[in-house]
């Protein structure tokens, strides 16, 4: 896998964990992005090699005895190196000077030796004595160099401090060494069985067939050997990459563990489909529940009907309907869009909410506790109730608002006939009460009525036209019915669809998100860990 | 005195039951160790034997050192790290008791690792216990070598030139100084001829001084025994005796002297007593400080329940969890069945008479309207215990006691997934209930006909109804569908059972529901204090503790 390609990686993988609320791990990543960008940066075919290890085992005798004069002093006061001293060819000091810059070491000692050019090698502090300091400076170099070289001798080389460091490093494995000093001390038959004894510890923490060499600083023995080892190893370019490409693969495997991702099994969806289905269809019934579609057909049912008698009705009829709307009863019940955005005052919003909720705390329960508190947060846990009665109020807002109480051309001439049929009634009713109670003066002629077979015309013309009035307010019920009826089932269905479409967009867009971005880091982890 | 370490031993040990975390844990049981194996049966007989620890790091020659002390290869020194896995002991036969019996050396850990090495040859009045390392890999080990610290009556400490300023070692030392055990220094390793020995002891000298260890000696200052390098006697597989002999001339004293050793012994205890003040503070201030930080998280865990609960009781005043529908359906059927003839009078009644014969009476809708309006009451009362649940988590999420308790259970993230379930099951028998209260009342004198022409059911609807809506002295006329179906309700069953009855079985019913939901939010509650452990009981621990240590500590004077 080239370094571009981890690097793409690791991109997905920090942008993933941006979206899962992961910012530190995410800050990391683009660290380290960076760091590896500015080590590229130096030109230059050399890398570093750092001599590690704890006060006392000889770090500064190795080096001074590998370039047979004093680079760093060694002495018997503990700790002795303060300050990380680098050792470089002659040939190479310019051009590493700006990376040794960046290292932050300052003092440089420079050597003619042959074939050891193309690597510095540095004389770090202590890890484990009581300076804390001589700790944290080792602490910020160790992430930007390139290869160590840990020093231990038979007294140390078991330290718990040391396999600390070791621990944390074993994906660096292939560009670690181990120098055991202090050979002088030991029969040269123990040689064996101190190195078997190493060898056999390293490998119990990952870092099997390791490079041991055995010297000794004091009387020199096995440093030549040593430092043709180190003049040998060499594709520096290689050693630079390959480290960064280390650094990029455990950074993308680090920020899966933390994500609670396992690259290895297939990827399994926070909620399965079962699981997602039944919440759905939960919060999908109680938002429907709430919003009260029976209701909301009423109301369309009954504002038809008080057009179709505005418009259409009988004298008394349209009397009552402007009763109604002076008393706000039409408000109340055939107003289908006030209804309808008036929707979080039908009832209890746990219908819609408990559902969502409980299905983002069961999605959460699949990552590692610490990651539960973020994930939750991008899953929209913390604001889901605003989130869902936004979404709701807008999608009711919606279909309420080219809601038009419908007419027909039949009604105006209904009403019309209906006003006839009343003229008729009142005319027929005048009749009998001014031949009845009129004055005497104003009466011509006699008292007959002209007579319709043996029912006088008045009669006649009452009866009739309260008869037409009746079958007429009848066929508009029907006709006014029907259209209601018809308008009722449409809204109902827009109604339904919208409120669905807003309860998985918005309740269930968390879960989506989130799926996507582990799959995403999922990926992004088996990618840098291919063709390993 | 005893009694009070015995007691201090007892109030440490209730300290590590409930530490909430390892390192707390480790302290207190560390100190435990020390009253349990060394203060009390220290304070209960100054003339046992003294019990002289070797303490030092992996590879720094301790049992080099403990070789040359018993005369013989006693415990294996080697080439590989670490070498002395269990500690060993070199006692007199006489003195064997000691050691198994009276628990001088019985560390737990300790148990049954201790090997006890018998020499008759040598005086009684010495346990010299060669003790594992305390920085390898090995981390039994280390275990062990703090407990044997806590135990002994005079430490051999051993380093070496590469290791004295090793940070472990000097961790170890700050920890002898402060339980004040008497001490002995060994430095190993010195290069021969280096012309830097000199200034290497000084160093050391200067650092003993810094960690103020200087006035521990065993015997007067502080003195440091340097061994050069390669100073050993190969065939008892230890340290050249005449290099070590300012320590071994200093044990054959102790033994020589019964009264020197009870000074000595004395010594150690007394400052070990005059120690504990400090060692017990460390702990006391850590419970007090557990114990502020969780009356602060049970505080906000009850403030957000009973928050929640509140705005639950808001919802169940004045119903307006109820779903519309349920109390469309309730008029519905009021309006137009047999109900509102009942409720009519004259004209009215004639009226309401006509349109049931022309219209059919609407099917009782009671199992539904019960239905809906138990699942209404539920997820309102659910939708407020995870209110109250993530608020707390959240919350909790921020302390460090608090995120580890919720971090135990995803569920501490919402309301518990079964609530619902329960709460159906309350109010199933909520209603069983009510309907008990109708049928006594329905079963009194004035009320039977009545109550036998509307139906039962309908009774028992209604005055599920009455208990979750308040008319709140408001007509119907100009009111919301809610307020109207309590008009009608309330009517209804006043005219069947009178004001006064129907007063009383509502808020009996009002109250048998708060019940229920207290109940259940203190469930809810009980979650964190659960997860939250030991740490969630109020303790004077603290303040205990101090007081058996300043008790301890003032004895000495005496």
């Amino acid at each position: 896998m080239t370094l571009a390609a981890s690097i793409d990686a690791l991109r997905q993988a920090t942008a993933a964990a941006d979206e899962l609320g992961l910012g530190e791990k995410a800050g990391q990543g683009r660290q380290l992005i960076d760091r590896i960008t500015e080590r590229l940066g130096f030109p230059g075919e050399v890398y570093v090699l750092a001599l590690a290890g704890g006060t006392g085992v000889g770090k500064s005798s190795v080096l001074n005895a590998l370039a047979e004069k004093s680079v760093s002093p060694a002495r018997a006061l503990r700790p002795t190196t303060e300050m990380p001293v680098a050792w470089v060819a002659e040939t190479d000091r310019r051009q590493v000077s700006p990376l040794l810059d960046w290292l932050g070491v300052h003092r440089v000692v420079g050597h003619e030796l042959p074939r050891l050019d193309g690597v510095v090698i540095l004389d770090l502090p202590d890890f484990d004595s009581i300076r804390l300091e001589h700790r944290l400076a080792v602490d910020a170099l160790l992430p930007r160099i390139d290869a160590v070289a840990w020093v231990v001798d038979p007294e140390k080389y078991d330290d718990e401090r040391l396999h600390t460091y070791l621990r944390s490093m074993v994906p660096h494995r292939a560009r670690m060494r181990f120098i055991l000093n202090k050979a002088d001390r030991l029969r040269p038959e123990d040689h064996k069985v101190l190195t078997d004894d190493l060898r056999q510890r390293l490998a119990t923490i990952g870092l099997s067939n390791v490079v041991v060499d055995v010297v000794s600083a004091v009387d020199g023995s096995g440093i030549d050997a040593l430092r043709a080892d180190l003049s040998s190893a060499a594709d520096a370019k290689a050693i630079v990459v390959a480290k960064a490409v280390t650094d990029v693969r455990t950074q993308i495997a680090e920020t899966a563990r933390v994500a609670g991702v396992e690259p290895e099994t297939p990827h399994r969806p926070l909620l399965d489909d079962r699981e997602r289905a039944v919440a759905v269809n939960a919060a999908v019934e109680g938002a429907l529940t709430l919003v009260d579609l029976p209701g909301v057909e009423r109301q369309v049912h009954t504002s038809v009907s008080h057009r179709a008698s505005r418009q259409g009705g009988s004298l008394l009829a349209r009397i009552l309907s402007l009763l109604a709307w002076a008393t706000g009863t039409k408000r109340r019940r055939a107003d289908p869009g006030a209804y309808l955005r008036d929707w979080r005052q039908h009832g209890s919003l746990g219908l819609i909410l408990n559902p969502v909720r409980s299905a983002l705390v069961m999605a959460s329960a699949a990552v590692p506790a610490p990651a539960r508190p973020a994930l939750l947060s991008a899953l929209g846990a913390r604001s889901v109730e605003v989130d869902l009665t936004r979404a709701l109020d807008r999608s009711t807002r919606e279909a309420a608002a080219d809601l038009q109480t419908p007419s027909s051309v039949l009604w105006p001439v209904l009403g019309f006939i209906q006003l006839l049929t009343g003229a008729v009634l009142l005319f027929a009713i005048a009749w009998y009460l001014t031949v009845i109670f009129g004055p005497a003066g104003l009466v011509v002629t006699t008292v007959d009525f002209p007579y319709l077979g043996p029912v006088p015309m008045p009669l006649v013309l009452v009866a009739g036209s309260l008869v037409i009035s009746m079958l007429l307010g009848f066929v508009l019920r029907i006709h006014a019915g029907w259209i209601g009826r018809r308008l009722g089932r449409k809204v109902v269905e827009r109604v339904k669809a919208a409120v669905t479409d807003s309860i998985v967009a918005t309740g269930f867009a968390g879960i989506d998100r989130v799926d996507d971005a582990r799959r995403r880091l999922a990926h992004a982890t088996l990618g840098a860990d291919a063709d390993d | 005195m005893s009694q009070q370490l015995v007691d201090l031993a007892d109030a440490l040990s209730r300290r590590v039951d409930t530490a909430p975390n390892p390192g707390t844990k480790d302290r207190a049981d560390r100190l435990r160790q020390h009253v349990r194996e060394y203060l009390v049966p220290r304070a209960a007989n100054l003339a046992a034997p003294l019990v002289v620890v070797l303490l030092g790091s992996t590879g720094a020659g301790k049992s080099s050192l403990f070789n040359a002390m018993a005369g013989g290869r006693a415990s294996e020194s080697g080439l590989l790290r670490p070498t002395t896995r269990r500690p060993v002991a070199l006692v007199h036969p006489q003195d064997v008791a000691a050691v198994s019996e009276d628990g001088l050396v019985s560390g737990s850990s300790a148990d049954g690792l201790l090997e006890i090495i018998t020499d008759p040859a040598i005086t009684p009045g010495l346990i010299i216990v060669d003790a594992p390392d305390f920085d390898s890999v090995v981390t039994s080990n280390r275990v062990v070598a703090t407990e044997l610290l806590e135990a002994a009556d005079l430490v051999v400490f051993v380093t070496t030139v590469t290791r004295y300023a090793d940070q472990v070692p000097w961790s170890v030392l700050a920890r002898a100084r402060q339980r004040g055990v008497p001490l002995m220094m060994v430095l190993n390793r010195m290069p021969a001829n280096s012309p830097e020995a000199g200034a290497v002891l000084a160093d050391f000298r200067a650092l003993l001084d810094r960690g103020e260890l200087d006035g521990q000696g065993a015997f007067g200052t502080l003195e440091v025994v340097v061994v050069a390098e390669g100073a050993l006697e190969p065939e008892i597989d230890g340290l050249d005796r005449g290099a070590v002999r300012p320590i071994l001339e200093a044990l054959t004293a102790l033994r020589a002297d019964g009264e020197k050793r009870k000074n000595l012994a004395r010594r150690s205890l007394n400052s070990a007593l005059r120690g504990l003040p400090d060692a017990v503070e460390a702990i006391a201030a850590e419970i007090d400080q557990e114990q502020k930080a969780s009356a602060l998280l049970i505080k906000e865990l009850e403030r957000s329940y009973r928050r929640g609960r509140l705005a639950l009781g808001r919802e169940m005043e004045t119903g307006s969890f109820l779903r519309n529908e349920v109390l469309r359906q309730w008029l519905d059927f009021v309006n137009a069945g047999p109900v509102a003839r009942f409720l009519s009078e004259g004209v009215g009644r004639l009226a309401a008479g006509l349109r049931n014969l022309l219209r059919p009476s609407p099917p009782l809708p009671t199992p539904a309207i019960q239905q809906a309006a138990f699942t209404d009451l539920v997820a309102s009362a659910v939708r407020h215990a995870d209110d109250c649940a993530r608020e707390t988590a959240m919350v909790w999420g921020e302390n460090p006691y608090g995120a580890l308790a919720v971090a135990s259970s995803p569920t501490l993230w919402g309301a518990t997934p079964d609530l619902g379930i329960r709460l159906q099951r309350d109010l199933e028998g909520w209603e069983e209930y009510l309907g008990s209260e109708i049928r006594s009342l329905g079963a009194q004198r004035r009320g039977r006909a009545l109550a036998a022409s509307v139906g039962l059911n309908v009774l028992a609807t209604s005055a599920m109804l009455a208990v979750f809506l308040h008319t709140g002295g408001l007509t119907g006329a100009e009111l919301g569908i809610g307020a109207a179906a309590a008009v009608i309700n309330q009517k209804l069953l006043e005219t069947i059972f009178g004001e006064a009855n129907v007063a009383g079985f509502v808020s009996r019913g009002r109250a048998h529901l708060a019940g229920i939901f207290d109940q259940r939010f203190a469930d809810e509650r009980e979650r964190y204090l659960v997860a939250l452990g030991p740490l969630a009981e109020r303790t004077d621990l603290a303040d205990r503790l101090r007081g058996l240590a300043h008790q301890a500590a003032r004895s000495v004077a005496q």
